[in-house]
């Protein structure tokens, strides 16, 4: 039976630091997108309102999919002690000032 | 406490702030994963707000009503009039630029919705808050701070009577 991969502490706050670059720029989209779509829709022009729904519904998606993986992520650890130490020890958020 | 405001050790805080500890940096700490969450949230918040513009859209679809402005000869040349087309609430200016040649359009400016003045001696619509004007032929932004031409007002000649019949709005 082949073993779960572990990832590192260091590791998982790399691929959360490019999960979160990731997100922004998504959001930058749907900020585009959204004035875009209020400018269109004063000018009268209908046509693009659903399509640019649709297109943001699936960036939100996209984002949410991100959220899940970050909550799977958080439940691999490097080995059997760092679990226990994980569950027993209160985050030291300083070193992350 | 993880860390005093003022950067001094326990001993030397003030009694108030021993008998009532707030942890401001341990309380004021958004981890990345909590602003993950957070961008996460926003972006939902922008599908609702494009899903509202959509219900908005499939509202607006109401026939315009056929509506008596005034009589040509009631109007000058230079002249304008102020009426409201198609609801109460949507003021709106009919100009005589010629003899023959009327114009109509929505007062509402498309910067800030401030209300547009027509000086057709100058051939433009000014918009006294910040300076945007609009041709007065055309409606479209000729200088200033507006982007989207004024929404025009269809206009029918009758036997001398001018009707309103409906309202063109434009992106561009």
């Amino acid at each position: 039976m082949s073993k779960r991969p572990t990832i590192t502490q260091k590791q998982r706050l790399t691929i959360v630091n490019g999960m979160l670059g990731f997100v922004v720029l998504i959001l930058i989209l749907q900020l585009w997108l959204f004035t875009s779509t209020m400018e269109s829709y004063l000018g009268g022009d209908y046509v693009i309102i659903w399509p640019a729904v649709f297109v943001s519904l699936a960036c939100v998606l996209l984002n949410l999919g991100l959220l899940v993986y970050l909550g799977r992520l958080d439940h691999t650890y490097d080995t059997a002690e760092d679990a226990r130490y994980a569950r027993r020890t209160p985050v030291d958020h300083s070193q992350y000032i | 406490m993880s860390r005093f405001p003022d950067g001094k050790p326990a001993r030397e805080q003030p009694q108030w702030r021993q008998d009532f500890p707030i942890d401001w940096p341990q309380d004021q700490y958004v981890s990345r994963r909590d602003l993950l969450k957070f961008c996460v949230m926003i972006s939902a918040g922008f599908v609702v707000g494009q899903g509202w513009i959509g219900w908005l859209a499939s509202r607006a679809t109401e026939e315009p009503p056929r509506k008596h402005l005034a009589k040509i000869d009631d109007i000058e040349i230079g002249d304008s009039l102020l009426f409201s087309y198609p609801k109460e609430s949507d003021r709106c200016l009919l100009v005589r630029l010629d003899e023959d040649e009327f114009v109509a359009f929505n007062q509402k400016c498309t910067h800030l919705t401030c209300a547009v003045v027509p000086e057709p001696e100058k051939d433009r619509f000014n918009c006294p808050c910040h300076n945007g004007f609009f041709d007065i032929r055309t409606g479209r932004p000729t200088a200033g701070p507006p982007r989207r031409p004024l929404p025009q007002i269809v206009l029918e000649i009758t036997d001398g009577d001018i009707f309103a019949v409906g309202v063109d709005l434009r992106a561009s």
